[in-house]
């Protein structure tokens, strides 16, 4: 008796080890590829600080841009909160055209936004389209085979 | 009854002195840049000083590359102020409180602030060099939003990961490097990770250099002026 208890503790042990194991692993991050993902834009990080931070204009100016980079670049704060917290995708994809025109309202006119709604407007039509397209071809599966 | 009076003594010894660190640091300003990066390619850098004071209750941020602007934000309004034309937006309701600004000059970074808000602490273990605990939301937000697990290492906030009401993960921030600056603490490097509901993903890394606090060199700063709109 005292051997199984004994067995049945250790198993529960060993359980709640696996368990604290994996909460510390959802921590974890790969600094490596991070700091590849990173390395051109902490290039440009020296280089601004090493310049007194000038603006984008005058590091254009002085060809210290790569090509590239005024197209890829968008400041952190300018994507907007989501319009009353909730990401312009689901307006699109719950309300639709109008849903987009809210969107767009409710974040002080936010491009960014009121794209993402339009690409949930998108998704929601595909798969109305989908369901519909479904639904037809087992009801008339159904028509022909009780025809028959 | 001696001894009574001795254990109140002492009581009253610690609360002033926690009362005392808790004030010790009301101001805070520091050289920033955020570094994104989208994984449908688009990136961006932001870099340029911030300043807080916790009385104003005002996050100034002296934006200086890609342009030179300002933003300030306020109660829940976000002012961006270039060539002296202020443009306004809303942000979410406690962006100010649950700033790193305010959490490590309140002594309240440890718990991210979670101890005197919507949430309740669930749980604490313990892995190897972590302490991880998790907070759920009291009953009425319960439907609204979800959980948030924190890990402190080395006696510091290290992690942060944010659930929806769904349990699927939508952000996860850790705490790289800290500076030291007395008895005061405050992160050095920041990563964060967010996944969107379209399925993107969006790192992101915020440094803070040359970090002082209760400073007056720039008090102008610290309260600067909301514009009227």
């Amino acid at each position: 008796m005292k051997l199984r208890y004994f067995f049945l503790m250790m198993i529960s042990l060993l359980i709640s080890s696996a368990l604290m194991a994996s909460g510390s692993e959802d921590f974890s991050f790969d600094n490596q590829s991070l700091e590849r993902e990173f390395s051109a834009l902490s290039a440009l990080e020296a280089l601004v600080v090493s310049n007194n931070y000038p603006d984008i204009a005058e590091m254009e100016e002085n060809s210290m841009l790569a090509p590239d980079f005024l197209s890829n670049n968008q400041p952190f704060h300018d994507r907007g909160e989501d319009p009353l917290g909730i990401p312009g995708f689901w307006w699109g994809c719950v309300l639709g055209p109008v849903g987009i025109i809210a969107a767009y309202i409710l974040s002080d006119n936010n491009k960014e936004q009121a794209r993402m709604a339009l690409n949930g407007c998108i998704v929601a039509t595909a798969v109305e389209v989908a369901v519909i397209l479904v639904w037809y071809v087992v009801i008339l599966s159904w028509t022909w085979n009780y025809s028959i | 009854m001696r001894r009574i009076l001795f254990l109140f003594f002492l009581s009253c010894i610690f609360t002033l002195h926690s009362v005392a660190q808790r004030d010790a640091y009301y101001r805070i300003r520091a050289d920033f840049s955020v570094k994104e990066k989208h994984t449908d390619g688009k990136s961006s850098l932001t870099m340029g000083q911030v300043y807080y004071d916790k009385a104003r209750k005002k996050i100034v941020y002296n934006v200086k590359f890609p342009d030179k602007e300002i933003w300030l934000f306020h109660d829940t309004v976000m002012y961006r102020i270039k060539d002296n034309v202020p443009e306004k937006k809303a942000v979410i309701p406690g962006y100010i409180d649950f700033s790193v600004f305010n959490l490590a000059l309140n002594n309240n970074l440890k718990d991210y602030g979670l101890k005197n808000s919507m949430y309740e602490l669930k749980n604490v273990t313990r892995d190897e060099d972590m302490v991880i605990s998790l907070w759920s939301p009291k009953k009425e937000y319960a439907k609204l939003i979800g959980d948030i697990k924190i890990s402190v290492k080395e006696n510091r906030l290290y992690g942060v990961l944010i659930y929806d009401a769904a349990k699927k993960m939508i952000g996860k921030q850790i705490f790289t490097e800290y500076i030291k600056i007395g008895g005061f603490e405050f992160p050095a490097e920041i990563v964060n990770f967010s996944y969107t509901a379209e399925g993107q993903e969006i790192h992101q890394i915020t440094t803070y250099k040359n970090v002082k606090v209760n400073n007056w060199d720039e008090n102008s700063f610290y309260n600067y002026p909301v514009p009227a709109l």
